[in-house]
């Protein structure tokens, strides 16, 4: 349950910022976003998270190389969630280094994105 | 010419009678006649012979016979102006012969003027020009008459020919009439035929359509029936499908029990096999249970794929009833409409059976009439073929009547009036 | 019956086996290696994850990646459906949802009728522990050695 990215220690409750992609849902940490902006065409894209429709907001958040912008479809807005409902990726299931883990929400699960991550991955990708 | 021999007659007679005694005088041995004598006799002689301009020399008788002389000198005077007097009338008579001649041979009435101062001739010639005035008269008037009638004799020829003509048309026409109405009369009687037969046929379907009237009366009746009772029929549907769909919402509980009991079955089964020994009943129990669940199951699926069946079943039940609905609803509708239309072909073929009759007694007084006309037309067509006949007879009189007429004014125009 | 089943298990070794039907595959996982069996829910896709890998879904508070065996042995491809299972496999530290079409039950298999897999089968025969002949081909059951399977399936996912 010591997720080093996800949940903070001396906290019960872990503010989750959903955002979608095309069709789907997905969390991440909100202490990481600096800012909701427009998109610009260079910025970062997940196609494996499925295809965007307009794509026209970008997640800014910060990274050791500078400012990072991920390119979404809408942002849903930021909740409180109870670390208990956090949980990490596991490992058997071989994801990108970036879904982190997964919210238990009732029924569902969302996955939990890593921003720093995406613009490791997409190193070479995207504004910085 | 024949008048020229009267006028040579008299002439050689007279010369002959005047010679007889010339001839019996020269034949006469002249007795011993003094010189005086002589002179009388020679003059005499030269009279007889035509000379009446002879005369006895008085001069040379001598007194003894100059008295004589003088008296034979005053007869043969006398005789020689009688002779000339005579000669001239004979002139006279002569040129009115000819004038008469050349009115006989010529016609020319214009030429006739002569004139005598015989007062013997002249009233036979003033009778002659009296008579001759009067042919005049005669002629120019018989000429205006020929004219005349010439004329009329063309207007009466072009009466009668144009009267033919009419006649024969009118013959024709008569024919054509008759023909005609011998048709009319053919015809009025299929018509009769064709009445009757309407009639009859009427009557039928009078009665055919008052059955059916009866016929449309008890569709309306059993529509009526067919649509209450599809009104019920829709009532059960509905609630049967109400129920259905309860039953299924049911179902639907069953199943998701028989499928948890399937899940809590299995995993208790599992749970006993972990167990060892231990839970190895408790498997059984499970793995009964599990049948059990999974006959639910099936049976639950039966009940699903029945009560689909049931909902097609009463969808296509309540589409029927509906559609029985408004077909009976129609088919009351039609109904209506048939028997309206059956009241009107019952109305429309008492109408027209009626009709028939009246066509049919109709058509029996116009063929009666038909027949009368006909012999009627028979009875003119004869008239007008006698009236034919006799326009052609008439014609034929008028064309003679014209031509004579013409040779008529053809013979007067060769006298000469004027 | 139960009795006389009872008396014939202890004359011949017997192993028991969590047998289900996946596709046109009739599997048996050895029951130790099952631990629950659930309902299959919402899957979450991942991203980059090998292709028998179908997603990950939450159950009783830990995060299951669920496998299609039918993917990873090459047979076709499982789809999720409203009667869909999923059973909790499990070997060492390995615990994975996997796709079940139906489960057809525990069966206690004599370990004398279970033949040995056919030769020069392919690759998914490397994963059969034997096979258990029914009264038709479509009957018989291909036991799996899940053990090896999940491992394979961990190695394959994590070399990545």
């Amino acid at each position: 349950m010591n997720d080093e990215h996800v949940v903070e220690p001396q906290e019960q409750d872990v503010d989750i910022l959903f955002f979608e992609i095309g069709a789907g849902l997905f969390g991440t940490d909100a202490s990481q976003v600096l800012r909701i902006d427009r998109s610009l065409p260079e910025d970062i894209t997940l196609p494996e998270l499925g295809p965007l429709h307009r794509g026209n907001r970008a997640l800014v958040f910060d990274t050791p190389e500078g400012e990072g912008h991920l390119k979404v479809d809408t942002v849903r807005g930021v909740r409180s969630i109870p670390v208990t409902q956090l949980r990490r990726m596991p490992p058997t299931a071989g994801a990108a280094p970036y879904a982190v883990g997964v919210c238990l929400d009732e029924a569902h699960t969302v996955l939990l994105i890593d921003l720093v991550e995406t613009a490791r991955t997409q190193g070479t990708q995207g504004r910085h | 010419m024949s008048l020229d021999t009267p006028n040579e007659k008299p002439a050689s007679k007279a010369r002959a009678a005047r010679k007889a005694p010339a001839a019996k005088a020269a034949g006469t041995p002249p007795a011993q006649q003094p010189a005086a004598l002589k002179l009388f006799t020679d003059t005499l002689l030269q009279v007889l012979a035509g000379n009446l301009n002879a005369r006895v020399p008085r001069e040379l008788v001598g007194a003894g016979g100059d008295e004589m002389a003088l008296l034979l000198n005053q007869v043969l005077d006398n005789l020689s102006a009688s002779e000339h007097r005579k000669q001239v009338a004979a002139q006279e008579i002569d040129q009115a012969l000819d004038a008469l001649i050349n009115l006989v041979r010529e016609g020319d009435l214009s030429q006739w003027n002569t004139t005598t101062e015989d007062p013997q001739l002249g009233p036979l010639l003033e009778g002659f020009g009296k008579v001759i005035e009067t042919l005049r008269t005669f002629v120019r008037e018989i000429n205006e008459a020929a004219l005349r009638l010439s004329s009329s004799a063309n207007q009466v020829l072009a009466a009668s020919t144009q009267h033919e003509t009419s006649s024969t048309e009118q013959a024709a026409a008569i024919h054509e009439t008759t023909a005609t109405m011998e048709e009319l009369k053919h015809a009025s009687a299929q018509i009769a035929e064709n009445a009757g037969s309407v009639a009859r046929v009427a009557e039928e379907t009078l009665g055919a359509a008052r059955a059916g009237r009866g016929a449309i009366g008890e569709f309306i009746q059993a529509m009526q029936q067919i649509r209450s009772d599809g009104v019920a029929v829709a009532d059960s549907i509905a609630k049967l499908s109400k129920r259905v769909e309860r039953i299924g919402t049911v179902v639907e509980v069953i199943d998701e029990i028989a499928d948890r009991s399937d899940l809590l079955a299995l995993n208790a089964a599992l749970e006993g096999s972990r167990a060892g020994e231990a839970g190895k009943g408790f498997s059984i129990v499970a793995a009964e249970m599990r049948r059990l669940a999974e006959n639910v199951l099936d049976s639950t699926k039966e009940i699903k794929n029945l009560i689909t069946e049931i909902r097609e079943a009463t969808a296509a039940a309540a589409g029927a009833a509906e559609a029985s609905k408004s077909a009976t609803e129609s088919g009351e509708k039609l109904g209506a409409v048939a028997a309206q239309a059956v009241e009107g072909i019952l109305a429309g073929v008492q109408e027209t059976s009626d009709a028939a009759r009246v066509i049919n007694l109709a058509t029996q007084q116009q063929r009666t009439a038909t027949e009368q006309v006909v012999a009627s037309m028979a009875e003119i067509e004869d008239v007008t073929r006698q009236t034919t006949q006799a326009s052609k007879q008439a014609t034929g009189a008028a064309a003679e009547l014209t031509q004579l007429a013409a040779r008529l004014a053809e013979l007067i125009k060769r006298f000469k009036a004027d | 019956m139960a009795p006389d089943r009872a008396v014939a298990a202890q004359a011949r070794p017997e192993q028991e086996f969590f047998c289900f039907r996946v596709g046109d595959l009739r599997l048996g996982v050895p029951s130790e290696n099952v631990l629950e069996v659930f309902r299959a829910g919402l899957l979450t896709p991942l991203p980059r994850t090998p292709s028998f890998i179908m997603g990950v879904t939450g159950h009783r508070g830990e995060v299951l990646p669920v496998v299609d065996l039918l993917r990873f042995l090459s047979k076709g491809e499982a789809r999720i459906g409203p009667r869909t299972r999923l059973f909790v496999g499990i070997t060492g530290s390995i615990v994975a949802g996997v796709v079940a079409d139906t489960v057809l039950g525990l069966r206690r298999i004599p370990v004398a009728d279970i033949l040995p897999p056919p030769l020069g089968g392919d690759a998914a025969a490397e994963h059969l522990l034997g096979v258990v002949p029914g009264a038709s081909p479509q009957d018989s059951i291909n036991l799996l050695n899940f053990s090896k399977l999940l491992q394979t399936a961990r190695q394959r996912a994590v070399a990545r």
